[in-house]
């Protein structure tokens, strides 16, 4: 209160003080001046007339001057009206106090009057001059204000809008600084995107959008924060930008959009500064004009983007798109259009749409009519034309175009041209036909399964390739399992469910069976259909009759197995027993094979039949009508005389009578129920050694292409045959021969136990070198040879021959085994000229005082093993030369006691290479095995020894083997 | 078919046949028209080196035995290099190791 009355005091005084001016001071001196001076010559007389004067004088200063310059005026008044005018004259003295307190009263009246009304006046004055100032301000604030939305009506870029934005506001509030930020993407800072006063490098800053900061704080509120005193204002923290730039106050306003926060524009002064509601509403009305320009800036950008999205996508469609007003006027034709229908936009725009030909007319105005009405089409298809007069399939797709108030002002319309898809249409069609047409020339039939209803469509030429009438199938897939045979029924399903399972392809065979039970085979091609699910919902196929190629490669299989299984054995009848077997069912329901012997007799080697019963009549009948190769009208005894093979691809009731012998045999023929038949000589290097006959049921028609597997078949049975008669015939030559060169059976000695094997090389075809002989030489004096001469086969076989009987005569006088071999050396030498060798190992035993006295000789053969009853073996005898050589052969006799218990062995090189290759590595095994047999008889140890041979393998000698085994018998 | 592999080395009116593998039948019937060849080349020494062979079998012994024969008829030399152990043994076996011309160091030939 006192504070306040004292700030009225100065608003006095301060004013006052400013107005003694100069001029206030002149007045002041210059007034009473002049009444002092002028007044003795003016007519005035008397103190009150002078007193009037000085009042007068006081009041101009007061008038001119103020307050002070009315009082310094009235001082100087007082002065000169007491030294001139108040008695005594011309002396300051108060004699007439009365006079001069009067003037001093008056004066200073008049001069507190005229000043207080001096000052209402000023003050009124200044009033007007403020509200005008007022006035001014608000319309500048109103002008920038509608500067600012003009811009922002404008679609002027966001930087020049920010701009005049910040200069306006720094402009209209007078402050120095303005900026403007937008909230970064995410929100974390805002960015300076336009300002004023600011200091190089803040245009384009970050400032913090904390919830701290003048920014963050602003945006939270979403309201203006005004600062007066930044200095002293505790709500935010320390901004480096503010600081640096020494702002004291400001004002902050929010800048919103229809997505939230879009930024804030500030108004801040470097002085203390107290904002109005003005200021501040100002700013925010600018704020405002920034956020809807901005949303409606975004606004226009989006309309705009998707307006040239429109264009491009009308523009880049390969699709005519064409528009016309309610009078046909075309308004639109896109590239497309210009390509299809050969008018340029030039050419189309503006004119009645050109494309609708003459007779068409009459369509497209029933059609125009009805999308004018309101209504869309789409797929309508119908003819147009082009600018060269052309015709065009088209589809129309329509739709109306409506104007601001909803009103249909034209059609738009999508013409894709169907000309290429219409071709290609025919062009399916004309390829199912064809393909229809191949299915159907290749016996081949399509299907189509509906995997969940179970339904199946097929073509018509599947029904008679199951042997079905025309519609005779029931049409499900439950249905077409009927069909198949039921052995393969499982495994169908199987192969079906796996294909769909695994949305694989199915390629299976099986079998089916037709309506007059016979059997067909089936191959099965499908492709799964999955839905857009990707879960099998159909499937379709092919079906074909593969029994043809069935029956061949089965054929051939047999064929592979049958030639295979003949070459393995030797023994031809059972293995044209096994072929016969194997040909049924493949080739053949029934399958016989008959053999010529030797005796030029038939004999039945193999009958086979699918059924066993009649297998047995077969038999019966053949035993009953044996084949006769002399009767004309025998099939069989046909191709047994003639060698050629048969055919009889339908058997005919006729001709089965003339097959037959008797009424009997025909009707046993009849109960066969035979429907083809192929008779096929065993013919190899001319000799046809029997017939083979492949009888079929219904069902089964032989073709030439059977016949020539059979023929086949026939010609590897018969080569197989030939071979082992052949072999046959070899072996039992070899056999014999081999048998006359050695003992028929071994003699018994007294107190010797002898056992011997020979064994020849190989297949034992030829007649090997190997020989052995034991004989009594002389009166209770035994011999026992062993030998091997140099070759094999019959040439080996004489000098087999001539060695034994040559030992066997010498033998007879001479007692010196040594003797003996040098005859038969001589005995060589003279009968063969050269090449032709043999080894021989001569031994003779005479009863000695406990066991048997020995004495042996070797001709070049290896040395025989003493076993002794204690079980050592060792070699005994001395090398000899080779006889049949030399004319001086070196031969040595070598004598040994053979005790009771004692083995001698004799054996041929065969033996010990059987072991091994190196004859001292077999004498060794040799020697182990004997020692091995100590305490067995001689018959044991020869089968000992040859257990040891076939645990090596026998079949792969390579040479003869031969051994005796003698034992002196304990006593 | 035979398990032979056979090199011949000719020169200076001698040959060098030197023998590998099994020496049987087979082998035999592909070696004796070579040796019969060199033979009608009048060379004055055919040497046989049996040092690589691993069978002997009696077509072997006759054809050697026939080869001998035939050296000696016509005033040539066959001499043999023996072959090891299993093989010499036999030509010991029949005591052909005292007719043949067995060399048992082959470089003492070309000393002769």
């Amino acid at each position: 209160m006192k504070a306040s009355r004292w700030t009225k005091v100065a608003d006095w005084v301060a004013p006052a003080r400013a107005r003694l001016s100069a001029a206030g001071i002149l007045a002041a001196i210059v007034g009473p001046g002049l009444v002092t001076a002028l007044a003795p010559i003016t007519s005035l007389e008397g103190k009150q007339g002078i007193t009037a004067l000085y009042l007068a004088a006081v009041v101009a200063a007061t008038m001119i001057g103020g307050l002070w310059a009315g009082l310094l005026a009235t001082a100087l008044s007082l002065l000169g009206l007491d030294y001139f005018f108040v008695e005594p004259v011309h002396s300051f003295s108060t004699a007439d106090k009365d006079a001069l307190i009067t003037g001093a009263v008056a004066s200073l009246l008049a001069v507190i009057f005229i000043d207080r009304v001096q000052r209402r006046r000023e003050a009124l004055q200044r009033k007007a001059e403020r509200a005008e100032e007022e006035m001014a301000s608000r319309a500048r604030r109103q002008e920038a204000l509608a500067n600012l939305g003009r811009i922002a009506l404008t679609a002027a870029p966001r930087e020049r809008l920010y701009g005049d934005v910040v200069s306006l506001v720094a402009d209209a509030l007078d402050v120095e600084f303005s900026s403007l930020l937008e909230v970064a993407p995410g929100g974390q800072e805002a960015i300076i995107r336009a300002c004023v006063g600011w200091r190089e490098g803040t245009l384009g800053a970050a400032v913090s959008t904390g919830p701290d900061s003048l920014a963050g704080y602003t945006l939270s509120r979403d309201e203006p924060v005004v600062i007066d005193d930044l200095r002293g204002d505790g709500r935010f923290a320390d901004s480096p930008i503010l600081q640096e730039h020494q702002v004291v106050s400001g004002v902050v306003v929010p800048i919103s959009s229809a997505e939230g926060p879009f930024g804030l524009l500030s108004a801040m002064s470097r002085s203390r500064r107290r904002f109005t509601t003005d200021d501040v509403q100002f700013v925010r009305v600018a704020a405002t004009m920034v956020g809807s320009a901005v949303q409606r800036g975004s606004a226009q950008d989006a309309l705009r983007e998707a307006r040239d999205e429109f264009q491009a996508l009308i523009e880049a469609s390969p699709v005519p798109i064409v528009a016309y007003d309610r009078d046909g006027i075309v308004t639109l034709w896109n590239p497309a259009a210009e390509r299809v229908f050969g008018w340029t936009a030039e050419e189309a725009l503006g004119r009645l749409l050109p494309i609708v030909p003459e007779h068409m007319r009459e369509e497209f105005d029933r059609l125009r009519e009805a999308v004018l009405g309101g209504r869309s089409f789409s797929g309508f298809e119908t003819t147009r034309r082009r600018k060269d007069g052309s015709a065009i399939e088209i589809s129309v797709s329509n739709a109306p175009v409506r104007d601001a108030f909803g009103n249909v002002r034209g059609v738009v319309a999508l013409d894709t041209d169907i000309t290429e898809r219409r071709r290609a249409e025919r062009a399916i069609r004309e390829s199912e036909e064809k393909l229809r047409l191949a299915l159907e020339a290749a016996a081949v039939g399509w299907w189509d399964w509906n995997v969940a209803t179970g339904e199946v469509l097929w073509s018509d030429n599947l029904e008679p390739i199951h042997g079905l009438p025309p519609g005779g199938f029931a049409g499900t897939f439950e249905g077409y399992l009927e069909h198949i045979h039921p052995d393969d029924r499982e495994v169908f399903q199987e192969a079906v469910g796996r294909a769909i399972s695994e949305a694989s392809e199915l390629d299976f065979e099986f079998r089916v069976i037709w309506p007059d039970a016979s059997v067909h085979w089936m191959q099965g091609i499908g492709h799964v259909l999955p839905d857009e699910n990707s879960k099998p919902v159909r499937m379709i196929g092919l079906g074909r009759d593969v029994t043809e190629r069935k029956q061949r490669e089965e054929a051939l299989a047999f064929l592979a197995e049958a030639s295979e299984a003949l070459s393995r054995s030797l023994d031809y009848e059972r293995t044209l027993r096994e072929v016969a077997r194997l040909a049924v069912p493949r080739l053949a329901d029934c399958c016989v094979v008959d053999m010529i012997e030797e005796e030029r007799s038939v004999h039945q080697l193999a009958v086979a039949h699918v059924d066993p019963d009649m297998e047995q009549l077969v038999r019966d009948l053949e035993q009953r009508y044996p084949t006769d190769p002399e009767l004309a009208t025998s099939p069989m005894g046909r191709a047994l005389r003639t060698g050629q093979a048969e055919l009889v691809s339908s058997l005919s009731d006729e001709l089965l009578a003339e097959y037959a012998r008797d009424e009997e045999h025909a009707a046993g023929l009849r109960q066969l129920r035979l429907a083809s038949a192929m008779f096929v000589p065993l013919t190899a290097r001319g000799r046809t050694s029997g017939v083979m006959a492949f009888l079929a049921s219904s069902g089964r028609r032989y073709t030439p292409s059977d016949l020539s597997l059979a023929k086949d078949l026939a010609r590897t049975a018969a080569l197989a045959v030939d071979n082992a008669r052949l072999y046959r015939q070899r072996s039992r030559v070899a056999r014999t021969l081999q048998r006359s060169l050695l003992p028929p059976e071994l003699p018994v000695i007294p107190g010797v136990e002898v056992a011997a094997r020979y064994q020849a090389a190989g297949e034992g075809l030829e007649v090997g070198g190997d020989f052995y002989d034991l004989f009594e030489a002389e009166q209770r004096d035994w011999a026992v040879v062993i030998g091997d001469v140099c070759g094999k086969g019959v040439d080996a076989a004489a000098v087999t021959g001539l060695a034994r009987h040559t030992i066997r005569a010498a033998s007879m006088g001479e007692q010196s085994p040594s003797a003996v071999l040098r005859k038969l050396n001589d005995a060589v030498l003279r009968q063969y000229a050269q090449g032709t060798f043999c080894t021989v190992v001569c031994a003779r035993l005479a009863e000695a005082d406990a066991g048997r006295r020995a004495v042996l000789a070797s001709g070049g053969h290896p040395l025989p093993f003493l076993l002794s009853a204690e079980g050592e073996a060792r070699i005994v005898g001395t090398n000899g030369s080779l006889l049949g050589v030399f004319p001086d052969p070196e031969l040595e006799d070598s004598e040994l006691e053979l005790d009771p218990g004692d083995v001698l062995v004799l054996y041929t090189d065969g033996l010990v290479e059987h072991y091994d290759q190196s004859l001292a590595a077999g004498e060794k095994r040799l020697a182990e095995i004997l020692r091995e047999s100590v305490g067995l008889g001689a018959e044991e140890i020869a089968a000992k020894i040859e257990r040891s041979i076939q645990e090596i393998g026998s079949g792969s000698a390579r040479d003869d083997i031969a051994f005796v085994v003698l034992r002196v018998l304990p006593a | 078919v035979s398990a032979i592999t056979y090199s011949v080395e000719q020169g200076a009116g001698r040959a060098t046949v030197a023998l590998q593998g099994e020496l049987d039948i087979a082998a035999v019937a592909e070696l004796e028209p070579e040796l019969e060849r060199l033979e009608r080349d009048a060379l004055g020494l055919i040497v046989l080196d049996l040092r690589g062979l691993t069978f002997l079998d009696s077509s072997g012994i006759r054809m050697i035995l026939a080869a001998d024969a035939r050296a000696r008829e016509q005033g040539r030399r066959l001499a043999l290099v023996p072959g090891p152990e299993p093989v010499h043994r036999i030509f010991e076996l029949a005591l052909l190791d005292r007719r043949l011309d067995f060399v048992p160091d082959p470089s003492s030939l070309d000393q002769a």
